[in-house]
């Protein structure tokens, strides 16, 4: 038997997929990019990564038009069958679109969503750090970070604020689907940078199969993006937000 | 003062209509043809003075780019949906409120029927999360926090 | 005989009938701006009267935006050749060295624009156009577009309703929205505000590629192109953008205004994003082949415009059928579609057993049709050995002139008087009150916090960034997956001492761009500028013009850097005629052979040494202070032999491993410059301040403020220990005490209330 294929879906305006695959690589998974041309390709892989981007130039809104595409039928149909699956900022937006995170709802009946920014509407670049507040084992994708680790990524958006009517961020809280959440450097919680509610960074489905996080860790993740926190020895090797990545790639290895 | 619409919609072809088109297709809705616009709803005194004056703000409306009408009506005709955004809660509403207004026509060319827009809305145009739909015989505005 | 000849074509424009008057009048009325001897010269060329669309192909082309009739010939004065250069300015980009990897000889692709006049008329699509065919510059040249920069020059912005602050913002937004859409990391910039620029903002926009040496497409048709495909990708022509080129070229008027706009194209990142990474896969597909051909942006001038000048730079002619053109609307004028700037288009000259596969990538793989209304690429002509070039629309020849009068160079000797140079006064040096002024000039608009505006900009995408704007003096990425080396971008060009001298200013500003890039650790390796001046044909506006090109020259050549790519925009004035400062902003890109030794601005450790090494002239002309205080001084001196020496040093000291933390100093003078180190590690965590001694701590004659580990390890000769750095976040000057927190709060506030 092989080793377990993941797909870097490239949807038009998809933007952070060379890097996304180039990071699942070097932790050790077996990625490539699937481009939306060759979507009848997708059914066979193992794995699915929705990188950044603007996906159809997020038209109608960020992620809607993604999550109604070809290529994203077989990304529901691999949720259903338990693969593991996940999203990077645009990638989650598709992914909340598309109803699968929470997955509080009907596949494509999304009941919250990652949405304009606030108290100030614009894109905001900034780094960030971002804090695992679910045990570890709730989902496989986080399975071998420690409890509470602290992840350091780039919040590189205009529409990371989650949003949802008070019934369903109920749900969402007290169901355990708020996988991330926005801290300091130390780990002590801070407000969103982008007014999320619950100050949600990422969120999981039930299941745990599917997580959705808007910061990109993948920014954060080689040395040489933080040469004063340590970088300097090996600018090249892997550190920061790749922890996030192995901890996929090792969930991957074991599907 | 009264409250008016101002409509701004594109001139040159709208790629987000045609992409929504293609979308509402695929999901089985039965329109010919889509169309959209931004409106805002605005206090003013008279429509003539709100023409201009949004005729050369030029954050709003390029005339290049642009047309642009000030609406009699205050409520979607046929076949026509309105989304507005869910204000971010804690959040001010500004002076004046944007949504966007859908347009879809049925195979007759006659605007589509309130089943067909309901279904598009539902199925592609609204995220009820944190937008609001409005057409005929549907919904109303939703109210700006006190 | 030509058809043309006869009267078949549709249109002609009349011009050997009439009298120098009535041509004037007509060709007014036309809306060209060719000269009556200009329009005399076509006539000649052709044998006979233009047609209309001829008439607006040379208005396009001979125009000043086009064809820099009134400076190319200045512009030679610049050193353009070096060790580093790849590729000088020759074509639409240049390209210097970066380094060896794994037996690649890579070089890096720069370009440099400005968009002013569309960025003042429309902000948001003029600034998104802007960055939209910089980065088009960069991918023709068969390169991954790796970074771009935007040196921004604004009005008066503090009044909340005023013109100025509309246009600084819908600039930021247009290219925050088009940069972040294509996924290219915004690495540099720099953004001053300034009276001068009220009517006439300044929108220069810099983009880097990454190219292997032996894998550059070259914007010419092919040896051997006879017969060769001209293929068309990209955006459906539409009459958007049409009379671009001319319109650059005039002196915006407020009451043109609303008929300006319409010559603004509309932006489509979308496409864009869609339109590069297809581009990157026929790079692919040709490499593989091993298959050459020619490959252009459409800029000024449009289809006509690029593709005459890939024809004619191969030595060729080339036929275009416009009916053959993928177009938005019916019924477009042969005119527009040949000479409108439509964005987002791209043209290859292909031999033709490659177009077949290269349409399939466009067309198929990447569903271009499906994109954007009718995008797609199309064969839309050929390459031929006559050297005419001729269009063809709806069965008729309505073009049929010699190539090379169309594309060659056209030349206006405009009189010129030499700029005054501004000679240093003898001032006695006020008394400073160091604990008022300080905070007054972190407040600054010029030296205030930029990041309100840059953190609407993406500036990590790709992954590849290592120092990200606003955290060093120049933006560092490491661009090839896998390999040490990096690269580093900065850019300069300060209007304050621009509206004083435009060659000192011109000076400074290489000055400065290349310190910028020294003081991260990077070896300076290629220089780009562009020309932003007023009218010149007002002989004082022409002059300073003059002055400045001199003084970008005299200063390259003295640290042996070579200018590879530039630009030239002239015509910015202020609605009553008067020209915005000198300008001539600089960008430089520099080599860094191992990222893992990147030297960062903040500060590391308590008590190292900080080392002053540059100027202590006690010159005050054009700074920050200077203008606080109302007074007027004399600019400071450049000694280039101090000032290689001053790089060397900071270079040896990094070498030696002694180099702890590296910042220039600019606006706002040194003790500026030792507030943002205290800022910058801050930024990081660290609780660190300084207490230094030094009498002369505003002046921006430029050097480099550093903190070593050990002085000893260095020749010091020249360089001032001015202080010391402490364990508590806080800053002791001459005596007077800071705290590093109420400073930082003073210096982030002043532009968030612009861009909140």
């Amino acid at each position: 038997m092989s080793a377990p294929r993941i797909a870097v879906l490239v949807f038009p305006g998809t933007n952070s997929e060379d890097e996304t695959v180039r990071l699942l690589r070097a932790c050790g998974g077996d990625a490539h990019l699937v481009h939306w041309s060759r979507a009848d390709t997708l059914a066979a892989y193992d794995a699915y990564v929705l990188p950044g981007g603007f996906a159809y130039e997020d038209r109608i809104r960020a992620g809607a038009i993604a999550a109604h595409d070809r290529m994203v039928d077989d990304v529901i149909t691999g949720c259903e069958r338990g693969k593991l699956i996940l999203g990077i900022c645009n990638g989650a937006q598709v992914l909340l679109e598309a109803g699968l995170v929470p997955g509080t709802g009907p596949a494509r009946r999304p009941t919250a969503a990652f949405t304009h920014n606030a108290p100030q509407a614009h894109y905001l670049c900034a780094h960030v750090y971002v804090k695992l507040v679910i045990e570890p084992h709730r989902s496989p994708i986080t399975a071998e970070l420690p409890p509470g680790a602290v992840v350091p990524a780039y919040a590189a958006h205009g529409e990371g604020r989650l949003a949802a009517d008070p019934a369903h961020l109920r749900e969402i809280a007290d169901g355990g689907h708020v996988a991330f959440v926005y801290v300091d450097a130390d780990g002590t919680p801070v407000r969103a940078p982008n007014g999320s509610a619950l100050d949600a960074a990422a969120l999981v489905n039930r299941e745990g199969n599917v997580l959705a996080i808007m910061p990109h860790p993948e920014r954060d993740a080689w040395n040489y993006q933080h040469l004063d926190r340590g970088g300097r020895t090996d600018p090249l090797a892997c550190s920061g937000g790749a922890a996030l990545f192995a901890s996929f790639v090792a969930a991957v290895a074991r599907s | 003062m009264s409250e008016f619409i101002v409509a701004i919609g594109l001139k040159i072809p709208d790629n987000t209509a045609q992409t929504a088109l293609v979308a509402l297709r695929r999901l089985g809705v039965a329109v010919e043809w889509v169309e959209r616009c931004d409106l805002w709803r605005v206090e003013a005194g008279d429509s003539a003075a709100l023409h201009a004056r949004v005729a050369s703000d030029e954050t709003l409306f390029n005339p290049s780019k642009h047309w642009l009408r000030i609406l009699d009506a205050a409520e979607p005709g046929p076949g026509e949906a309105w989304i507005t955004p869910l204000p971010a809660p804690g959040c001010a509403e500004g002076r004046a409120r944007r949504l966007v207004a859908w347009r879809l026509f049925a195979s007759d060319g006659r605007p589509a029927p309130r089943e067909t827009v309901a279904a598009a809305v539902e199925r592609l145009l609204c995220n009820p999360a944190i937008e609001c739909a409005q057409y005929q015989g549907k919904g109303a505005p939703p109210e700006a926090p006190k | 005989m030509s058809p043309l000849a006869s009267d078949r074509a549709a249109t002609v424009f009349p011009v050997r009938a009439l009298d120098d008057k009535t041509l004037a009048a007509r060709a007014e009325a036309a809306g060209v701006a060719l000269r009556v001897d200009e329009l005399r010269r076509i006539a000649d060329a052709c044998g006979r009267d233009p047609t209309i669309v001829e008439l607006h192909a040379f208005d396009a082309q001979w125009s000043e935006h086009c064809s820099y009739k009134s400076s190319r010939h200045f512009l030679r004065r610049l050193p353009t050749e070096g060790p580093d250069v790849v590729l000088g300015p020759a074509e639409d980009s240049g390209i210097v060295h970066l380094g060896e990897y794994d037996g690649e000889r890579y070089g890096i692709v720069i370009a440099h624009e400005s968009h002013n006049h569309p960025s003042q008329v429309v902000p948001f699509e003029g600034a998104a156009t802007g960055i939209g065919g910089i980065v088009r510059d960069v991918l023709c040249m068969g390169a991954e577009v790796i970074a771009v920069a935007d040196p921004l020059r604004f009005g008066r912005v503090e009044e909340r309703t005023s013109h100025a602050r509309h246009v600084a913002r819908g600039v930021v937004d247009g290219i925050a929205a088009y940069g972040n859409a294509i996924g290219v990391p915004n690495l540099a910039g720099d953004v001053y505000f300034h009276a001068g620029f009220d009517d006439n903002v300044l929108v220069n926009v810099v983009a880097l590629g990454l190219v292997k040496e032996r894998e550059i497409i070259h914007s010419f048709a092919p040896p051997g192109a006879q017969g060769w495909d001209i293929v068309l990708v990209g955006k459906a022509t539409d009459p958007s953008g049409f009379g671009g080129a001319s319109f650059s070229s005039l002196t915006l008027d407020a009451a043109d205004s609303d008929a300006n706009r319409g010559a603004v194209q509309v932006p489509d990142p979308f496409l864009k994003s869609v339109l590069m990474r297809a581009s990157y896969r026929v790079f692919a597909m040709l490499r593989e082949k091993k298959i050459v051909a020619g490959f252009k942006d459409l800029g000024a001038g449009g289809i006509m415009g690029c593709s005459a000048e890939i024809a004619s730079s191969g030595g060729y002619g080339a036929e275009l059928n416009l009916d053959e053109v993928n177009v938005a609307l019916d019924d477009l004028p042969a005119a527009v579609i040949a000479v409108g700037e439509t964005q987002e288009r791209l043209l290859w000259v292909l031999p033709p057993e490659a177009t077949a596969e290269v349409l399939r990538i466009y067309n198929d793989e990447f569903t271009l049709p499906a994109i954007a209304h009718n995008a797609r690429a199309a064969i839309v002509g050929r390459i031929t050995a006559e050297k005419r070039y001729v269009l063809r629309h709806r069965g008729e020849i309505v073009m049929d002139v010699p190539i090379d009068v169309l594309t060659g160079s056209v030349r206006d000797e405009l009189p010129y008087v030499e700029a005054v140079r501004h000679e240093p006064g003898g001032n006695e040096l006020p008394a400073l009150d160091v604990e008022a002024l300080l905070p007054q000039v972190l407040a600054h608009r010029d030296v205030a916090s930029r990041e309100p505006l840059f953190r609407r900009y993406d500036g990590v995408v790709r992954g590849t960034t290592v120092l990200p704007r606003g955290m060093a003096d120049a933006g560092v990425l490491a661009p090839i997956a896998g390999a040490r080396l990096g690269v580093a971008l900065a850019v300069a060009g300060n209007p304050r001492v621009g509206a004083i001298d435009p060659r000192a200013a011109a000076e400074q500003a290489v000055l400065e761009a290349t310190r910028r890039v020294v003081a991260v650790g990077a070896r300076p390796i290629g220089l780009t500028d562009c020309l932003n001046f007023g009218n010149p044909r007002k002989a004082d506006q022409l002059g300073a013009f003059v002055a400045a090109v001199d003084g970008l020259a005299h200063a390259a050549r003295e640290l042996g850097v070579a200018f590879v790519s530039g630009n030239v925009s002239l015509y910015n004035e202020s609605k009553e005629g008067r020209a915005v400062p000198a300008s001539a902003v600089v960008a430089c890109v520099g080599a860094i052979a191992d990222i893992g030794a990147t030297v960062t601005p903040g500060l590391k450790r308590a008590g190292s040494p900080l080392l002053w090494i540059g100027s202590r002239e006690l010159a005050l002309g054009g700074s920050v202070v200077a203008e606080l205080l109302g007074i007027e001084a004399p600019l400071p001196q450049t000694d280039y032999a101090a000032e290689r020496l001053a790089a060397a040093l900071v270079r040896d000291a990094r070498e030696a491993g002694v180099l702890l933390a590296c910042r220039t100093v600019s606006d706002g003078g040194v003790l500026t410059a030792l507030a943002r180190m205290a800022f910058d590690a801050r930024a990081q965590g660290r609780a660190l301040g300084a207490e230094i001694d030094y009498g002369n701590p505003f002046c921006e004659a430029g050097g480099y403020l550093c903190e070593v580990s050990d002085a000893g390890a260095l020749d010091l000769t020249g360089v001032l220990r001015i202080g010391t750095t402490l364990a508590e976040p806080a800053l002791i000057v001459n005596g007077t005490r800071f705290e590093v927190d109420a400073l930082h709060a003073i210096w982030s506030q002043p532009l968030s209330e612009v861009y909140p």
